[in-house]
């Protein structure tokens, strides 16, 4: 593994046995998370995002997902390096690292939380199952974990169940709890799509400020661009089940260069745009999981005329650099 | 690099990446141009159509996820012989229930040869009765003479579902006796018997459902939508018939009928007393389940449409409901099944001349047919077999009724 690397995604398959056949539900994934860094994962819906999540967790589902190819490498604060696809998913070692050097922001806060345990003890439990810290000990380490979240009088918060927590509140407790072992590796699963702009914004503020104080490396997953601007250094574009782009957060935004991150991009109304432009949405549809287009899985919809052979290819177009550090899965790029 | 085919950007400084992203920029802009309101909605309703096609009817779900489960397949399978033989019991059964063969009295069951010098013709030995000189006890020697079976052959007369004359058999003995489940005290064939009253067994179980499903329905609909008062009174009812000693109950029950009322009375008395006590395991369900689905934002929706609460209950919380109501009929069932039984066992419910599986068994309700002739107990394995066929069934129903969970 690259020493700037925490997590390194090579070539991940994860497939779904449904009743209708297999979904290849990522096809070909990879890319490297950098110590300290942010990195958005962007797409619709069902690209792959969550399941990309949810495999470096192991926490798919056993018995209808698999991961049928590929290796996420991750690097434990002891500095071993570990293949976590070749680890079992209910052994020792994921429960190690899940909770304490990789954690995980869940979208929903309220059914996140148990209702039937205080706010404190859940965080607690955490802290006391892999930092073996005593209850005393936790229980301080809790407050000042819910105090660094900005949730005032957090010692008398930390007795009261998640009913009496406001929504902003428990996703702020969820946050605490993800971080309160200082993991290396935060997956952010739509942290703040529940949540209104307001609280949004604080949420996100907080992460900016916990990341820094933590140097925690965090995978922000949302269809949310504006989020994705505010947090992202830099970000991974997905469309079904593949990365198309890689790059840093300026150049996705500016100069995007695969045509479904332009046609993304161009899909947001813009703030404060006095003309009045009409949006510019994908034409299309994404197509049935069952039949995805051979080649490049985007042509069909692609707005670029003349395409070159190279787009059916069956055996799939690969990722290239177009300029360092700017990945682009196109055959416009092709050498 | 191969350029995007489009008018392009005045090139200034821009690098080859920006100007290929403007580009593409300017492609999607022109794109949407070209296309006028009515192809956007040609599009709109091409979309809408793949999607119809993509998702499938909530049955054809069921049917898929039931199918994939081969123990409720069989289970499906079997039940649905044992009815199909019960509603032509006559025709499947070679005698007809009271036709006695004294000299053949608790004979063991008879094998059947299929193979005659050959060829395929099934035939049993002829049997000959008789008593043992010394103590009296009744004996059958097999001879060596065969009785072909015939297929399709005239016997005794019956009515095809009570209405048809008929007297075609599925097989008969002329000449002999075939009785594959050997023959009760009085030389009646088991096999006819068990097969005829599975009629009156299985049918006894339909019509029980069908009444407590009733009940079960609209108490426990009404009880979980209106709540309040109703709720109150139909709840304390359910827990007053629960509390009942059901023996003891059936006992007094079944000793206020008649004793002269007529066989079908008596029969419809027994089922309707099965599902008077029967209908409260279904209510409590779907109280529960109404009680959730009242809340939820749909019949919110069809109220706020002005829909009456018939209106709801009917066109939403029935539907809804439907596959919990189904699950609980197959599994109950089986339960009526085996109440009949029990009651006809303990001598409360039918009564011979009525033949069912349970009267069947409390003919044989003795140590000494235990010990000598346990071919009488057959009536019980065909019931353990229907039992466990309806358990499966309700299990795989019960799997698949909600399709959507995984």
């Amino acid at each position: 593994m690259n020493p700037e690397n925490v997590l390194e995604v090579n070539d991940l398959e994860v497939h779904f046995r449904t009743l209708d056949g297999i979904v290849r539900g990522i096809n070909g994934v990879s890319f490297n998370l950098r110590n300290g860094e942010t990195l958005g994962l962007v797409g619709e819906s069902g690209c792959g995002k969550s399941v990309t999540a949810h495999s470096i967790m192991r926490l798919l589902p056993r018995r209808i997902s698999k991961i049928a190819a590929g290796e996420i490498w991750f690097r434990r604060q002891n500095g071993d390096d570990h293949n976590l696809t070749t680890v079992d998913p209910d052994g020792s070692l994921i429960r190690d690292i899940r909770g304490n050097e990789i954690a995980m922001i869940f979208q929903e806060p309220m059914t996140s939380l148990s209702p039937l345990h205080t706010i404190g003890d859940q965080i607690m439990e955490a802290i006391m199952l892999h930092q073996g810290l005593g209850k005393q000990e936790a229980e301080e380490h809790a407050v000042e974990m819910l105090d660094a979240v900005r949730i005032g009088n957090a010692r008398e918060f930390i007795r009261s169940y998640p009913h009496q927590y406001s929504g902003g509140m428990r996703q702020r407790a969820m946050i605490a709890m993800a971080l309160c072992c200082n993991p290396q590796v935060l997956l952010a699963d739509e942290p703040t799509t529940a949540l209104d702009v307001t609280i949004q914004a604080q949420i996100l503020d907080l992460m900016r400020k916990l990341q820094a104080e933590f140097d925690s490396a965090i995978i922000m997953i949302t269809h949310n661009l504006g989020v994705i601007n505010e947090m992202a250094d830099r970000i991974a574009v997905m469309y079904l089940g593949k990365i198309v782009e890689i790059a840093d957060r300026r150049t996705v935004f500016k100069h995007p260069a695969h045509p479904y991150t332009v046609g993304l991009m161009q899909s947001v109304p813009e703030m404060g745009d006095m003309q009045k432009t009409r949006l510019h949405p994908i034409p299309g549809m994404i197509p049935d999981p069952f039949n995805v287009p051979q080649g490049c899985a985007f042509h069909p919809r692609c707005p670029v005329k003349n395409k070159p052979a190279a787009c059916m290819d069956p055996s799939g177009v690969p990722l290239v650099e177009v300029e360092p550090g700017h990945m682009v899965r196109c055959t416009l790029y092709a050498e | 690099m191969i350029e995007a085919n489009s008018m392009g950007q005045p090139d200034h400084q821009l690098d080859p990446i920006e100007k290929q992203s403007a580009a593409l920029r300017e492609l999607y802009r022109e794109m949407i141009e070209e296309r006028d309101a009515r192809e956007v909605e040609a599009e709109i309703s091409k979309l809408s159509e793949a999607e119809a096609q993509f998702a499938v009817s909530q049955w054809t779900m069921i049917w898929r996820r039931f199918r994939r489960n081969k123990a409720a397949i069989a289970g499906g399978v079997v039940v649905f012989l044992y009815y199909f033989v019960a509603l032509f019991a006559d025709f499947f059964a070679p005698y007809a229930l009271d036709t006695r063969y004294v000299e053949q009295a608790y004979l063991p069951p008879q094998r059947v040869h299929f193979i005659d010098e050959g060829k395929l013709k099934p035939f049993v030995y002829q049997i000959e009765s008789g008593r043992d000189p010394e103590t009296l006890k009744k004996i059958h020697k097999t001879t060596d003479e065969k009785v072909y079976l015939d297929f399709f052959k005239k016997g005794d007369t019956y009515k095809v579902l009570g209405l048809i004359e008929s007297d075609i058999h599925l097989f008969q003995a002329p000449g002999g006796l075939v009785s594959i489940l050997g023959t009760d005290r009085q030389g009646r064939d088991m096999f006819s018997r068990i097969v005829l009253g599975a009629r009156v067994s299985l049918f006894v179980g339909l019509f029980g459902v069908v009444l407590s499903l009733s009940f079960g329905t609209v108490l426990g609909i009404a009880s979980g939508y209106y709540g309040g008062i109703v709720d109150e009174i139909i709840q304390r009812l359910i827990e007053i018939v629960r509390a009942f000693p059901a023996i003891p109950l059936w006992m007094a029950l079944s000793a206020a009928l008649p004793a002269g009322w007529s066989q079908i009375k008596t029969y419809f008395a027994v089922t309707l007393i099965l599902s008077l006590i029967g209908w409260t395991w279904l209510a409590r369900q779907l109280r529960g389940l109404v009680l959730s689905l009242r809340e939820s934002d749909y019949v919110m929706a069809a109220r706020l449409a002005g829909a009456s609460d018939t209106r709801i209950i009917f066109r939403h919380l029935i539907p809804a409901t439907l596959g919990q109501i189904i699950v609980v009929a197959t599994l109950s069932l089986p339960a009526m099944i085996l109440a009949e039984t029990s009651l006809s066992f303990l001598g409360l419910g039918l009564r011979p001349p009525i033949t069912s599986w349970g009267v069947l068994l409390q003919e044989a309700q003795n140590l000494q047919s235990l010990a000598k002739y346990p071919w009488v107990f057959s009536p019980a394995i065909v019931i353990v077999i229907v039992i466990l066929a309806f358990s499966f069934l309700g299990d795989g129903l019960r799997d698949a009724s909600d399709p959507y969970t995984i």
